[in-house]
């Protein structure tokens, strides 16, 4: 893979007879022991360090909040003026004008819909993605499809292959977390590393019926000692594990599961410190919605999000879950839902900004995906896989740009149309990793991301 | 082209090869392999942007997978592109611009390519600049170059080794230590050392049963002198019923076993545990292998035999198949189905035959044997097995009935007279009761009035609005903007108290309505003393504000005055909406709502008088669109009705246009003509209109009789009125039962008797297991171009074997009617076919040595592993299906050989040369796998409970295990050995995800064995290794008040072995240390409190938790962590 390292590349590819060189291996590059780079290394120009997914589960209706779409006002009522998919979810009837007002906002006059007062903000920062485009029509399959590449089969994770392609910056926490993920629609096949090493899996915190409040990675610390007691006990098991080192020949698997006892105490001294949101200022916790009902709970999913990437977390999912799949009670829901993350999203992109993050920080903000532009109902929108939006921020994409468009209506992807491969392919670019040259030998056959497609969308670079 | 070979002979070939002969290219290509001719960075390109065209765009008229080859020109391979088509060759090495390809491609000439229209630019860019990088591509396109495919070692036949003659004889056990050590006498490298007893006995059991040896075995062992002593622990750990559970689950690894679907929707797959038990036993049985693969590919197939466990068996086998996880949510149910049996595929030849044939569904196979043909025939087979029981919405996998057909039938039979009786019971009421629904509604303008008077004499209280209590008002959750409803929090006492004042003393029957999804009955007391000890348990389906029901309580005895009722439960509440207390009198007989001195109410039922006063009642308080105008009207004063009446009907015909009121239209046309004169008349107005709903409700039905409901959503709601599931005149079949005539009751008795007896005499339900049945329709499947169901083939593809893989062993032809599934496993069985026996018996040594002599034992394919001792693999193949396809056979001959008893130490002289340890000159050490780790903790500890079988998954067979909402409905606690907790796609269990267990989607040959700083942070913080440490320390503590005795307790429990002195007097300083008062102050007080170490006090509780301590250090210790 790369021409520096190739012989950790045969390394890897025998690991899958599991002995223990596989173990060291994977310990040093899941904990970025080898190079603050990870093994692998970018091949490509590195725009973005990290990356920050705030995934809105259940499928944003795309032509309620980024995609302006006059026609559909005009049109309210009648029948779609062409042919539906051919696999729809449900049956939907005529066409169904936005409930909400669009204004144009900032330098860029990007359209935003009055759901997102906040981040409209923050426009000029995005770069918005309105040709989308997918297959699957569930949930479950377009969970999997986004973030694995495959509506059909077990396949790593986005974050899984970045980490296994740059491994972590910080030797103290996992490279891959996702805070409050959801265990509907596929699970945790949605953060696991499939057939990559396991050490590639992203860490949860919590799940999506756990407050973010009280969501904690799993076994992090015992609360009935403290740690200097745990020290010394770690300190006796040291000094067993070498007399039983010491009796064998060399063993790479005894080593890594010496050195991993240290590791995780580094990892449970400094986790801990990050979970904390008490040292941040009460304007930060303003910011982020964090003193409000509504905004404290996805404010604090983004503003852990940004303690990780500070920390050097390489990849981090926000979970909106399972909130917005509105096929009735649109109007009250979409609003309440873009409520709930309207202002903690533009904290997020306030502070990453000030802070200088953003320039190399990618946020994603996505759903599944979109929702028709004709009603189910009264007041309802089917799945829509055929024509979505979503944005980027930071991490080397064009500021204050949009890219592609559906049609009159917004139900399908018609101009420089953007498949899930080909965002995949760019998510890939943007972090410095060729999807073509991204690869993992499994079952006698090289995997990608991307399967046997993607195109880098280079449009969005700034 | 590599440069050493000349240009003249490629055209000189090509046109050779048109002359008529193609043999003049393969000496050439013999001479000058792709590794040579192309660098790794042009195969790359190549596969990953050529390939991709050429299947797209190429290989539906020009591959050898095409139903016409057009042209005569096939692309598939190098030496293809050489060859040419009719019309000579396409590309030029040696002048790349001028190939013809290209111009086909640019459309610049007469032949333009593909014909239905000009490629985009950019893939023709990427066809230039492979012709310009002179077309590399691997040999082995599709069908790998003939002659390659012919030698793979694989497809040969086993050969009839002979054992090869060794030096060192004495060292020799049996056969495989001399193909072994022949090797190693070869490389010059010694074998190593024979392990002690202790590390053997330890090796073997957890090799054996997954668990570690007792101290009695171990101690036995190392007394035992006797020269088959080794052999005899073999037989005993062999004939274990945990040798099946751990031999078991490795073949559930392959079998991607789980308890649930995962994958869209996480259905509880809660039969599948029956599939697990028969691996489980058919290991213990010794189920030969020929028998264990045919049952589970074809079980169904087989004729039915006379033992009834052996046909449960080889039904619940065939579960092999269903177990997969599916898109049930797929909508496209097509693909849903192709996606099965691509999966069937998938796991059955990498199971059985060591084959990726799963590659071929889209193009043919790149590197072995495989076209997309043959991917197709096997799909046939599979397509024509019923796998899915239904494609609903969300759909069904299929589960069979584990009995005999004439069983089954019997039931089926018996079930049918059942539904029958069932359905003429209720065509009866239906009958009878709309007779009595008929009259009723004639008479709705009395049953209004009668209920009008009976409301005003009732107490209605909103349940959010105690006096006293912590019930949470919920307008929001499970509430609504209109209903706002009380709920309670979590745990703990949850208690409401209403202070109700009445005017007299007297009989009140209570009544709730309430929402429940589940049952939480409640204590009811009035003035302190109980009056109910357990009610409202009923159920709703639904904590919703759509799931709440009205329900009777009975009946309290009120004083004058102030009463105080309180509902109480310890732990959650239901969701209360309402109470209602109602009068009785006294002289009433029947209880409900009296009827006495209403003077409307002398004919009715007063049942129903009931259930419309309850509607009255909430009419005045809340929004009804339909009664709402009733009671504006109802609270006008007597005297001088007639104009109150008329100044609100001028009132309310103002306000109609913009609907403030949010009346129903209909009720608000009654104010249209004549003035209201009085409630009795303005109450016939009513009964009216809702005859008239009912009325275009039944001409509606009569026409139409799906119909659901009326067109006019406000005729709709007045039909609700009558038929609908909260209808006024709804009632209880025990209330209604005795309004029916005499005769229709006696009908009515016969019947339900005949059902009850149909009920009691039904045969108890049949266990089921997943499983599969032959489809309805059995037929091939045509080729799909890209494996896209859309772009199919016009004729089908016969159904058959892949023929390449097995040698030259022909399969049995396939009955027009059945699928082929047992013609299949009958092929694979056949003593010569290459691959079933070699992939089983190296899966058997994986077992043993953590490596197979094939490493890629689910890939014995071209880009697979080579044997490292090809003759010991084949002489083991042969003895296999000699011994009669014995799997506890091999297991014999492999842990009995001295190769299997080395110790794990690498010699400083192999580490070198072979690192690998592919020479075996040595054991390899390996870590616990996640079952093995946990069952071993429980085992120290002394909990661990060693029942068989069973499922311990608490959720109903396809209900969702994790929904949604997250919400995880598996429980993990019971102390079972692992093989039996839940395992669940989608959400495993922390513990088994952490330490490499298989991801239960896919089948897996061998698991890594990773080493992350989440294991350790397990070992060092989880429960069960805490609560493990915590049980060893008590056990050490109660064993001895002798310090020494329990640390030797301690080693012997978790490690096996005693303590040499000085690690005694090192655990002991530890534990003496951690005794002291500064470090007992660093023992948090809250110990226990989220984890379940129980709370000992002060001294005994520093006491054992220092012993603790210590046991943990043991517990994760690499010694204990590790096999030898």
């Amino acid at each position: 893979m790369n021409p520096r390292h190739p012989s950790r590349r045969e390394l890897l590819r025998a690991s899958g007879a599991g002995f223990g060189m596989l173990a060291l291996a994977g310990l040093a590059r899941g904990l970025g022991l080898d190079s603050a780079q990870g093994v692998l290394g970018p091949t490509l120009p590195v725009r973005a360090k990290r990356v920050i997914f705030l995934f809105m589960h259940g499928g944003p209706s795309q032509v309620d909040t980024f995609d302006y779409k006059p026609l559909l006002e005009r049109d309210h009522g009648k029948p779609l003026p062409f042919e539906k998919p051919r696999i729809q979810f449900a049956q939907t009837g005529n066409l169904l004008k936005s409930p909400w007002k669009f204004a144009q906002h900032g330098e860029s006059g990007a359209w935003v819909s009055e759901l997102f007062p906040n981040v409209a903000r923050h426009v000029d920062k995005l770069c918005i993605v309105k040709s989308l485009h997918g297959t699957n029509e569930a949930h479950g399959g377009a969970l999997l499809a986004l973030h694995t590449g495959s509506a059909t089969f077990v396949r790593p994770s986005m974050g899984s292959w970045i980490v296994y392609g740059l491994g972590s910056e910080n030797q103290n926490l996992p490279g891959f977390i996702t805070i409050c993920p959801t265990l509907g629609h596929g699970g945790v096949n949605n953060w696991s590393s499939a057939f990559l090493p396991g050490i590639h899996q992203g860490t949860p915190i919590g799940n999506a019926s756990v407050p973010a409040k009280e969501a904690n990675f799993a076994h992090l610390s015992r609360a009935d000692v403290s740690r200097e007691l745990q020290r010394t006990q770690l300190d006796l098991l040291r000094e067993m594990n070498d007399e039983h080192r010491a009796q064998r020949s060399a063993d790479a698997a005894l080593d890594a599961r010496i050195a991993s006892y240290e590791l995780a105490f580094r990892m449970q001294t400094e986790a801990p410190g990050i979970m904390d949101l008490s040292s941040e200022s009460p304007e930060t916790l303003k910011l982020y919605g964090i003193d409000e009902k509504g905004t404290e709970n996805f404010g604090r999913q983004c503003l852990l999000a940004r303690r990780f990437a500070e920390a050097g977390v390489r990849f981090i999912q926000c979970t909106h879950s399972y909130k917005w799949d509105q096929h009735e009670n649109l109007e009250a829901d979409h609003e309440k839902n873009a409520r709930e993350v309207d202002l903690p999203i533009a904290g997020l992109l306030h502070d990453l900004d000030a802070r200088g993050l953003l320039k190399d920080t990618l946020v994603i903000w996505g759903g599944e995906f979109g929702r028709t532009p004709t009603a189910q109902g009264t007041n309802g929108r089917d799945h829509n896989p055929h024509g979505f939006t979503m944005w980027l921020a930071g991490g080397g994409t064009k500021p204050g740009f949009s890219y592609g468009a559906t049609d009159d209506y917004g139900f399908f992807a018609a101009q420089d149309r953007v498949h899930i491969h080909d965002f995949h392919a760019t998510l890939l670019a943007l972090v410095g990793l060729d999807h073509e040259r991204l690869t993992y030998r499994y079952a006698g056959r090289d995997f990608r991301l991307t399967d046997v497609a993607g195109r880098v969308v280079s449009e969005l670079f700034a | 082209m590599a440069s050493r070979v000349p240009r003249l002979p490629i055209r000189m070939s090509l046109a050779l090869g048109l002359l008529g002969g193609v043999v003049a290219s393969a000496p050439l290509l013999a001479q000058d392999p792709a590794a040579e001719r192309a660098s790794e960075a042009d195969l790359e390109f190549f596969e990953s942007k050529v390939r991709p065209l050429l299947i797209a765009q190429c290989y539906e008229c020009h591959s050898s997978s095409a139903a016409r080859v057009k042209g005569g020109l096939k692309l598939d391979t190098w030496e293809d592109l050489q060859r040419g088509g009719s019309s000579g060759p396409v590309v030029f090495a040696d002048d790349p611009q001028a190939s013809p390809l290209l111009a086909a491609l640019r459309y610049e000439g007469e032949l333009q390519m593909p014909p239905d229209g000009q490629l985009d630019a950019a893939s023709i860019a990427i066809l230039e600049d492979w012709v310009r990088r002179k077309t590399p591509m691997p040999d082995v396109g599709v069908m790998s170059s003939a002659a390659q495919t012919a030698e793979h070692w694989a497809f040969q036949p086993l050969a009839d080794t002979r054992i090869p003659a060794v030096r060192d004889e004495a060292w020799c056990a049996n056969p495989i230590d001399r193909f072994v050590l022949a090797r190693l006498e070869a490389a010059g490298v010694a074998p190593a050392a024979r392990a002690d007893r202790r590390t053997l006995l330890r090796r073997l059991s957890f090799d054996l049963t997954g668990l570690p040896p007792s101290a009695a075995d171990l101690e036995r062992f190392e007394r035992n002198t006797a020269a088959d002593a080794w052999e005899t622990e073999v037989e005993r750990l062999l004939a274990s019923p945990h040798y099946g559970e751990r031999w078991g689950r490795a073949w559930l690894d392959l079998a991607r076993y789980s308890d649930s679907n995962g994958l869209d929707e996480n259905l509880a797959m809660s039969t599948a545990f029956r599939y697990r038990d028969w691996v489980v036993r058919a290991f213990n049985a010794d189920l030969a292998y020929d028998q264990f693969l045919t049952w589970q590919l074809a079980g169904d197939l087989l004729p039915e035999p006379a033992d009834e466990q052996q046909l449960r068996d080889q039904l619940t086998a065939t579960g092999f198949l269903v177990l997969g996880p599916k898109m049930l949510a797929e909508q496209d149910k097509e693909k849903l189905l192709l996606d099965v049996v691509d999966e069937q595929i998938d796991v059955a030849f990498r199971s059985f035959q060591g084959m990726t044939l799963g590659c071929a569904r889209c193009h043919d196979h790149k590197f072995d044997p495989i076209s997309q043909r043959d991917y197709t025939a096997v799909a046939g087979m599979f397509k024509s097995t019923q796998t899915m029981a239904n494609l609903g919405f969300v759909s069904r996998w299929n589960e069979r009935e584990l009995a005999p057909r004439a069983a089954i039938e019997a039931r089926r039979a018996h079930q049918a007279k059942l539904d029958e009786a069932k359905g003429g019971l209720k065509a009866l009421r239906t009958r009878v009761e709309s007779g009595l629904l008929a009259a009723w509604t004639a008479d709705s303008a009395t049953y209004l009035l009668a209920a009008t008077v009976a409301a005003q004499s009732s107490l209605l209280v909103e349940a959010e609005d105690p006096s006293r209590g912590n019930l949470i008002r919920d307008d929001a959750t499970y509430g609504t903007k209109d209903v706002v409803i009380a709920r309670t929090g979590g745990g703990g006492l949850q208690f409401a108290e209403y202070d109700l004042t009445f005017d007299a003393p007297g009989r009140r029957a209570l009544e709730v309505r309430m929402a429940a999804e589940e049952s939480r009955p409640l204590r009811i007391s009035l003035d302190g003393t109980t009056v109910f000890e357990s009610a409202l348990g009923a159920t709703s389906g639904s904590w919703r504000a759509d799931g709440q029901r009205w329900h009777q309580v009975g009946e309290i005895e009120v004083h004058a005055g102030r009463n105080v009722l309180r509902l109480e439960r310890d732990g959650a509440m239901p969701h209360l909406d309402r109470l209602l207390l109602v009068p009785v009198l006294a002289t009433s007989e029947a209880p409900g709502w009296p009827v006495q001195d209403n003077p409307w109410a002398a004919e009715l039922e007063p049942k129903l008088v009931r259930n419309w006063a309850i509607r009255l009642e909430s009419a005045r308080r809340d929004v009804d669109p339909i009664f709402g105008l009733w009671s504006r009207f109802a609270a006008l004063p007597e005297p001088g009705f007639e104009a109150g009446a008329q100044r609100l009907t001028e009132e309310l015909l103002r306000v109609r246009e913009a609907q403030e009121l949010g009346f129903n239209p209909l009720v608000l046309g009654l104010l249209d003509g004549l003035p209201v004169q009085s409630l009795r008349e303005l109450a016939g107005r009513y009964q009216s209109l809702i005859a008239a709903a009912d009325a275009q409700w039944r001409e509606l039905r009569a026409a139409q009789p799906t119909a659901e409901k009326l067109p006019s959503a406000a005729a709709e709601a007045l039909r609700l009125l009558v038929h609908g599931d909260e209808a006024l005149f709804q009632l209880d079949a025990s209330e209604i039962e005795p309004m029916y005539a005499p005769e229709a009751r006696a009908e009515l008795v016969s019947a339900r008797a005949s059902v009850e007896q149909l009920e009691r005499t039904l045969p108890k339900k049949l266990d089921s297991a997943p499983g599969v049945s032959e489809a309805e329709q059995v037929a091939g499947l045509p080729l799909m171009r890209r494996g896209n169901h859309l772009d199919k083939s016009a004729d089908s593809v016969p159904r058959g074997v892949p023929r390449a893989l097995g040698g030259d062993v022909e399969a049995a032809p396939i009955p027009e009617q059945q699928s082929g599934r047992l013609q299949l496993a009958q092929w694979m069985l056949d003593p010569r076919h290459p691959l079933t026996s070699r992939v089983a018996v190296n899966r058997l040594w994986q077992g043993h040595f953590g490596a197979g002599l094939v490493r890629s034992s689910s890939n014995f394919g071209l880009r697979g592993d080579t044997p490292s001792h090809p003759e010991l693999l084949d002489w083991l193949a042969r003895e296999f299906m000699r011994g009669g396809w014995s799997m506890k056979a091999m297991h014999r001959l492999i842990c009995t050989s001295s190769t299997y008893r080395q110790i794990s130490n690498v010699p400083a002289a192999q580490a070198e040369v072979d690192p690998a340890n592919r020479l075996l000159a040595h054991q390899n050490r390996r870590r616990l796998e996640a079952e093995a780790l946990r069952d071993a903790l429980l085992a120290a500890s002394g909990v661990l409970d060693t029942t068989l079988g069973g499922s311990l998954l608490e959720v109903g067979n396809g209900d969702y295990v994790t929904n949604d909402q997250s919400k995880d409905a598996a429980r993990y606690e019971a102390p079972r050995r692992s093989l039996y907790l839940p395992i669940i796609r989608n959400a495993m269990l922390d513990l088994f995800s952490a330490f490499d267990y298989p991801d239960p989607s896919v089948t897996v040959e061998l698991r890594p064995a990773t080493t992350s700083p989440n294991q350790a942070l397990y070992l060092m913080n989880s429960p069960l290794v805490l609560r493990s440490s915590d049980k060893l320390a008590a056990s050490a503590i109660e064993h001895s008040t002798d310090e020494r005795e329990r640390v030797d307790l301690l080693y012997r429990s978790a490690l096996g072995r005693a303590a040499d002195s000085g690690e005694r007097r090192r655990a002991l300083e530890f534990i003496a240390s951690r005794r002291e008062p500064q470090a007992a102050a660093a023992v948090h007080a809250n110990v226990g409190e989220s984890s379940s170490v129980p709370q000992p006090e002060d001294a005994a509780r520093r006491e054992r938790v220092a012993w603790a301590l210590f046991a943990q250090v043991l517990l994760v210790s690499n010694e204990f962590l590790f096999v030898d």
